[in-house]
């Protein structure tokens, strides 16, 4: 394929031929500074990471964690005499949570800035934009954040990896935990898109499987993704009665949510239990408005779980380099450095083939962590914390995430065959 | 449903309602006396909500903020209106647009380089917190503060317009700027007072949402085009417009939730296209003059006569972009590809804008169709890209024809808003169309297969393959929209643009004109799409948000809309400034927006048309009132 040769053409660049083609084609006065950005993405030198996250638009408060996750693994691995002994570089990019824009950073990234990996991206649109053209562009990404499941099942490539739990774990999770809670009559309000209405699905699909006497009711919400007013949603759940209602809302429409719900009194009347929703860029916001007895596996990590002196260091070292408390994506950003830096020091290169052959299967211990990266649809499995929220007067925020239990990554992963099932028929 | 369950849901109805009011009611006001159509409104809402959270940071105390954050913000509405919008009263609408869409880019920015990129929250006030009971049933008391709120300052506005001098002074600029000018009205002085009341209304709409919402920095964005439904469904510049618009649209938001839970976004919209094309001003609104006056050109700034040279440098550029593979490394030859591409998308709308003086504000819609239908036919029916380009195109110039028939009557606002209304019903009709669109997620691995065709076979899965594809399109589809525009048809365009009235009096059928117009233009904008599934092996429903709606606007207008490469020049301008910005800061926005501002300011033909008039030594004669064009209608005014 062609593509090859023009990967190949790439790192045989100079930057001699590069200015000849720029004053070619009268761009030299405008060009000029990229010529020191381009370097090849040789065997030599620093090894580069390209970052894309959304540092503008709807989710930016996402992207901003996404940085510091990603910034502060080059720091220390830089500290720790980088990757088989090369310096690591990063660039970050916005991706303005827009499709095109990632399609376009992405490719700056890897052809352009000459990127060994790409890591990143928080919109699950963006996620799959990206993901169609790893192959056209024969780069790893590391997702870190989007949890959408299609893009290691019907649209996996060999360069996707996610190295987090993606929503189907963390909902299938999320109903091992709540079949020991007494609610029957389950309901949804959820943000009306693939991600939503997916980590819906896992969940039902498992609470039906280990609690058969649920029932689900017909009277769902789905408002629209960025919307700002859920009182009507509220009053029409609240009509419905149901015992308990999930609730796969995240960042602001979950702060949204929050607000208006409470000033509705519905928590005193219904149970919640979201995913992703009470992460701690909510807790941040909200504070003590968060009330207790939510429940949440804050989109796979909570930083004071596990107590453990690896992961009290971690945090305590993110909390002295970025005057917050780590948030989940900054921990898997995080995550997802380090694994490819185990991916390249178990391959011995950096070529990508062998790469990817090498985080297959590859076992990461993260700060909380220990997961697989399971060979097959490069889906890490890994526990999944579900907790309820409690006031506290340790914290800043004043409310936490108590009584937090991991479930076991195995229990909760799609099962192999159904995710082999579904890309043959992608 | 029980009595008390409708009760609540009507007060919802009202609480969004009210919100969407002192918003709407600020923008309408503003359009009604400046004739400005204020896309930065949203940034009044969204700076109230920032300064009410920084003042009680700063004083712990609710009430100060209210009362503090509007009065601020209406400062900064003054500032805005002396410093940047005097200067572009007398140009037409869309340079007002592109002036204030700089200004929503650049206080975007500002705002999160002073309160960060996280999550903001404001506590109810302690009085307003909690419930009371109406009917046996828990309601917010702040959302009955929001109505009470709402309805008083409608009150008070009321009072102000109907029984003070100064609203009288109001009215009587709102209807005829001129008269009150002649009759010793301080007109300038009373836009900035009408401004900064707008811009007030905005901030205190936004500290009154502040308690229920999250403050994020796409807060402007996401009440914008919901204000814009109002003003027009209730009636441009119609106050009372402005408040039933506002509490039909809250209670549709309400009860649609109950009754059409998936499609009632779309509901509005359409409700918004109905009024549109049956009642143009608005339930309530007045008959209007046309805000140019009649007989002005209603395109863009400065015509210029195409001159014969103009295809011998298209020839010459064409040349120099064959040879782009030899020379650039592979990113820039994708980019390269991408501003073609982007090229052909601001020239099809070019068609409509520049030449026939209508502004589409909806053009994403038909390059979205023709990227969905392309990449339809190349992922699931396994079409060669020869044949699902031209039927991607096809199917685009289709939906043109339907859309563009209930469409051309109308003019200016109007059109704009009619065409928006329409591409945001099929955003939404491709958002939920899970089985064929693929929902949210869109199209992904749509592939790029080796191309046989004619003998030639193109790898067209390279970079360069698919770049040298998509330059024989390109340049071709430009070839053919230059000789429509040279044709005694595009001639007769260019005389609807300069004066309908005159167009109708010589027997053009504008109508009908301004229609085929649309569907060429419709068909060039899907045979963009068309290019741009493949080249993103993905679409998403992105591309046919209101958003895409505003590139080819910027691109027109960068670059000079009145020259035929204007939007061209304008797409590659715009794609490589935003991605050198973006390579070095996160704050890309702040300098875009800035250099958008200042383009208005001091280059009103654009890049192309600026350079134009350099070339040929017309840039004293060309500035302002503008040449007419070339051509059987043509005449000096």
């Amino acid at each position: 394929m062609a593509a090859d040769n023009d990967r190949e053409g790439l790192q045989g660049y100079s930057r001699r031929t590069f200015v000849k083609a720029l004053a070619g084609t009268g761009l030299g006065s405008l060009g000029g500074p990229y010529v020191l950005r381009h370097l090849s993405a040789a065997e030599k030198g620093p090894i580069k990471i390209g970052g894309i996250a959304s540092l503008s638009g709807v989710v930016s408060a996402w992207g901003k964690v996404t940085q510091q996750g990603l910034v502060m693994a080059v720091e220390d691995i830089n500290q720790a005499g980088g990757i088989l002994g090369r310096k690591v570089e990063y660039q970050m990019e916005d991706d303005e949570s827009k499709p095109a824009e990632g399609a376009r950073k992405a490719r700056r990234l890897a052809l352009d800035w000459g990127a060994n990996v790409l890591v990143g991206i928080n919109h699950s649109g963006v996620a799959v934009q990206v993901c169609a053209l790893l192959p056209e562009l024969k780069t790893i990404l590391i997702i870190p954040c989007a949890s959408v499941p299609s893009v290691t099942n019907e649209k996996f490539t060999k360069y996707t990896f996610r190295t987090k739990p993606n929503s189907y774990q963390l909902a299938a999770a999320g109903a091992y935990r709540m079949r020991d809670m007494p609610w029957k009559k389950w309901t949804v309000i959820g943000p009306d898109y693939s991600y939503g209405h997916e980590s819906w699905d896992a969940f039902a699909l498992h609470l039906k499987k280990v609690k058969p006497d649920m029932q689900i009711l017909e009277v769902q919400a789905w408002p629209k993704f960025g919307a700002g007013d859920y009182a009507s949603h509220i009053l029409k759940i609240l009509d419905a009665k149901p015992d308990a209602v999930y609730c796969p809302l995240w960042g602001g429409d979950m702060i949204n949510f929050v607000k208006q719900a409470v000033q509705h009194n519905f928590f005193e009347k219904v149970a919640l239990a979201t995913e992703a929703g009470l992460s701690t860029d909510i807790f941040y916001a909200l504070g003590k408005t968060i009330p207790e007895g939510l429940w949440s596996a804050s989109h796979g990590y909570w930083f004071e779980h596990p107590n453990t002196q690896k992961n009290r260091d971690f945090v305590s070292r993110f909390v002295k380099r970025w005057g917050e408390y780590p948030h989940v994506t900054a921990h898997d950003t995080y995550v997802a450095v380090q694994a490819y830096k185990q991916g390249v020091e178990k391959a011995r290169t950096t070529d990508i083939d062998a790469v990817v052959a090498a985080m297959e299967g590859l076992e990461i211990e993260t700060p909380a962590y220990k997961s697989v990266i399971r060979k097959e649809d490069h889906q890490a499995i890994r526990d999944v914390p579900w907790g309820v929220t409690k006031k506290t007067d340790k914290l800043p925020f004043g409310v936490h995430l108590a009584e937090i239990k991991d479930t076991p990554g195995h229990l909760v992963a799609q099962p192999l065959e159904e995710v082999l099932n579904l890309r043959m028929k992608g | 449903m029980e009595f008390s369950s409708f009760l609540l849901f009507f007060f919802n109805g009202l609480t969004f309602g009210m919100v969407l009011f002192l918003v709407a009611s600020g923008l309408s006001l503003i359009f009604g006396v400046l004739g400005v159509l204020n896309f930065a409104h949203g940034t009044f809402y969204m700076l109230g909500a920032y300064l009410a959270y920084h003042g009680i940071r700063l004083f712990g105390d609710f009430w100060l903020a209210l009362l503090l954050a509007p009065l601020l913000v209406a400062a900064f509405g003054a500032g805005f209106e002396i410093l940047l919008l005097r200067p572009v009263y007398r140009r037409p609408v869309p340079y007002q647009l592109l002036l204030t869409f700089g200004v929503i880019l650049v206080v975007t920015d500002l705002v999160k380089m002073i309160w960060g990129m996280g999550y903001y929250s404001i506590a109810y006030p302690p009085v307003l917190s909690g419930s009371i009971q109406i009917l046996g049933r828990g309601y917010p008391r702040y959302n009955l503060f929001i109505i009470a709120s709402g309805l008083l300052v409608a009150f008070c506005l009321w009072l102000f317009l109907q029984k003070t001098r100064y609203g009288t002074l109001v009215r009587a600029s709102a209807s005829n700027r001129k008269m009150a000018g002649a009759l010793g009205i301080n007109v300038p002085r009373l836009f900035t007072v009408v401004f900064a009341l707008g811009s007030w209304l905005g901030g205190l709409g936004g500290v009154l949402a502040s308690p229920l919402i999250s403050l994020s920095l796409d807060m402007s964005v996401r009440i914008i085009v919901e204000a814009f439904a109002v003003v027009v469904i209730g009636g441009l510049g119609s106050w009372p417009g402005a408040v039933l618009g506002s509490i039909l649209i809250g209670q549709l938001e309400a009860f649609g939730i109950l009754f059409i839970p998936r499609f009632h976004m779309a509901f509005i919209f359409l409700l918004m296209a109905v009024v549109l094309i049956v009642r143009p001003r608005g339930l309530l609104g007045a008959e209007r003059e046309p805000a140019g006056g009649r007989g002005e050109g209603k395109g863009a700034g400065t015509a210029l006569r195409p001159r014969p040279t103009s295809p011998a440098i298209g020839f010459v550029a064409a040349l120099a972009l064959s040879s782009l593979p030899f020379l650039l490394p592979p990113f820039y030859v994708l980019l390269a590809t991408e501003t073609l591409i982007l090229a052909l998308f601001a020239s099809s709308f070019n068609l409509l804008f520049g030449y026939t003086g209508l502004l589409s504000f909806g053009h994403a819609a038909y390059f979205g169709i023709g990227a969905y239908a392309a990449g339809l036919l190349l992922r699931d029916l396994g079409f060669s890209i020869v044949v699902a380009i031209p039927i991607g195109a096809a199917l685009a110039a289709l939906a043109a024809l339907v859309i563009g028939f209930f469409c051309v009557r109308s003019d200016e606002i109007y059109f704009a808003m009619l065409t928006l209304a329409f591409a945001q019903i099929l955003h939404s009709i491709v958002w939920h169309w899970n089985e064929v669109t693929g929902g949210s997620d869109g199209l992904d691995m749509i592939p790029r297969a080796t191309m046989k065709f004619l003998g030639l076979t193109l790898n067209l899965g390279s970079i360069s393959g698919f770049y040298y594809f998509t330059l024989c399109l390109v340049t071709g589809a430009l070839a053919i929209l230059w000789v429509v525009l040279q044709s005694p048809f595009g001639l007769a365009l260019q005389g609807i643009r300069e004066s309908p009235v005159r167009g109708e009096f010589v027997g053009v059928r504008v109508a009908r004109y301004r229609l085929a117009a649309f569907v060429i233009s419709g068909a060039f904008s899907g045979l963009a799409g068309a290019l741009f599934a493949p080249f993103e092996r993905a679409v998403t429903p992105e591309a046919m948000y209101w958003t895409t709606s505003a590139d080819p606007v910027l691109m027109s207008l960068l670059g000079g809309a009145r020259v035929f490469l204007g939007p061209a020049v304008g797409a590659g301008v715009f794609l490589f400034i935003k991605d050198i910005i973006s390579a070095y800061t996160q704050f890309w926005m702040l300098s875009l927006g800035t250099a958008l501002i200042l383009l208005v300011l001091f280059l009103p033909g654009g890049l192309a048309g600026f350079a134009w008039q350099v070339f040929n030594g017309e840039r004293k004669q060309t500035r302002g009132e503008g040449l007419v064009s070339a051509g059987a209608l043509s005449e000096r005014r």
